[in-house]
């Protein structure tokens, strides 16, 4: 079965290397990142933000940066993230990440 | 209907209503109810809603009474949802100037001289404005967490909307050792946002100071963020009615810092680090203290929603704002 990794922004120091499946679904507590390389094995869903259901079926979000950024390992292989953690309008730290996908 | 008979209809209709009000048939002809006599001994106010074809110029007029009555638009604009009427149902997260005490929780432990210097941070805009915040032991309505990502909070009266099990606010691993600079910075930063103040640098004037391809390229550089995340977090501004009644403000606390490098004119946008005077100014205007006039407040906002259920569309007051001036 396919996998929801979810890592907390309490995880730090982030690993440097990340064992996964093909199928895997990553999600960082992050204000950002991308796949800086091996973008066959792992690909970027997206930045989103945490929002909240509110009434009637609406949705409500607060303000302020992404806090989530989500990843789907599509292949065997290894790429290399990056994410970003912080605050983008001060300070903010950068970690790079070697996922290593095996099937 | 021929116009004689729509003149005939209304007759009828006026000699009704002022022999309804005569017999004290228990409203007076402002929808208010009144005890059998005749008399208005006493009275009883409910709120009414007003019909569905004013909603929007209602919103108006809130808006044009009290600017940070309007929604921030940006993420429904961005989702193409800009439907009038929707917006005019949204634009409900001014707290109202009445003098009110929003109570606070902490989701997770946290030490007594932290959960005090946070409240007193909280507290700095009660300087000026009538809304304090008090710690309770039970679920607060402002609830703040220190565990999740980064640094926000929900949208003035929106947090009420938050499920409870859930936080308002987050200020991830503030503690007594962070920096008083980003208690100013950070902590009265989102508690602006709880008292219903949008970003500052989302003003037109701002964003049109911001290079798109630089700001791309630089968020790019350092967050990883695609050109939706840019668009929407600093480069659509808001409705220019829809915020603080003051010219931009780059030194408001609500508005974040960016750098030279993705401006126009090569200086930076300066950004907030504590309540500025101009925010003081604004935040005591809108939510006044006792003594403080209530000008622009009282008048035509309250008159428009104690108006009864419904009347002809030919009666409808186009211009409520005025009353209010």
């Amino acid at each position: 079965m396919a996998r929801l990794i979810d890592i907390g922004p309490a995880v730090r120091p982030l690993p440097q290397i990340l064992r996964v499946r093909p199928g895997d679904l990553i999600k960082f507590a992050a204000t950002g990142g991308d796949v800086k390389s091996g973008e066959t094995v792992i690909r970027r869903l997206g930045v989103f933000r945490t929002s909240a259901l509110g009434p009637d079926g609406g949705v409500l979000s607060p303000e302020g940066a992404p806090d989530a950024v989500f990843f789907l390992v599509c292949n065997p292989g290894s790429a290399v993230l990056r994410i970003v953690s912080g605050d983008p309008w001060g300070k903010f730290e950068t970690n790079l990440i070697e996922a290593r996908s095996e099937a | 209907m021929d116009n004689n008979a729509a003149r005939f209809r209304e007759a009828l209709l006026k000699i009704a209503e002022i022999a309804r009000s005569a017999a004290g048939n228990g409203h007076d002809a402002h929808g208010h109810k009144t005890f059998k006599g005749g008399g208005r001994v006493a009275l009883t106010c409910s709120p009414r809603i007003l019909p569905k074809r004013l909603l929007i110029e209602a919103a108006k007029t809130a808006r044009t009474i009290n600017p940070v009555n309007a929604p921030a638009l940006a993420p429904f604009a961005a989702a193409g949802v800009q439907d009038p009427l929707r917006i005019a149902v949204l634009t409900s997260k001014y707290w109202g100037p009445s003098p009110r005490t929003l109570t606070v929780s902490f989701m997770e432990p946290a030490p007594d001289d932290l959960r005090a210097k946070i409240l007193q941070h909280m507290n700095a805009w009660t300087d000026t404005a009538c809304i304090s915040f008090v710690e309770t032991q039970g679920v607060g309505q402002v609830r703040i967490s220190r565990e999740g990502s980064g640094y926000w909070s929900y949208l003035g009266t929106d947090i009420l909307h938050i499920p409870a099990n859930l936080p308002t606010m987050n200020l991830q691993d503030f503690s007594m050792g962070t920096p008083d600079s980003e208690y100013n910075r950070v902590v009265r930063h989102e508690t602006g946002h709880t008292l219903g103040f949008p970003h500052e640098h989302m003003r037109k004037d701002l964003v049109a100071r911001i290079d798109r391809d630089k700001a791309y390229q630089y968020f790019s550089d350092t967050q990883g963020w695609d050109k939706d995340t840019v668009d929407q977090q600093v480069l659509t501004p808001l409705d220019e009615q829809s915020l603080m009644g003051t010219p931009a403000d780059q030194t408001s606390i609500m508005c974040y810092q960016l750098p030279a490098e993705i401006t126009v004119d090569g200086d930076p946008i300066l950004g907030g680090l504590d309540i500025n005077q101009t925010d003081y100014q604004f935040a005591g205007k809108i939510y006044p203290k006792a003594g403080q006039a209530v000008r622009k407040v009282s008048g035509g906002a309250e008159r428009a929603i104690r108006l009864s259920e419904d009347w002809d569309p030919s009666e409808d007051v186009r211009d409520a704002a005025q009353l209010a001036m």
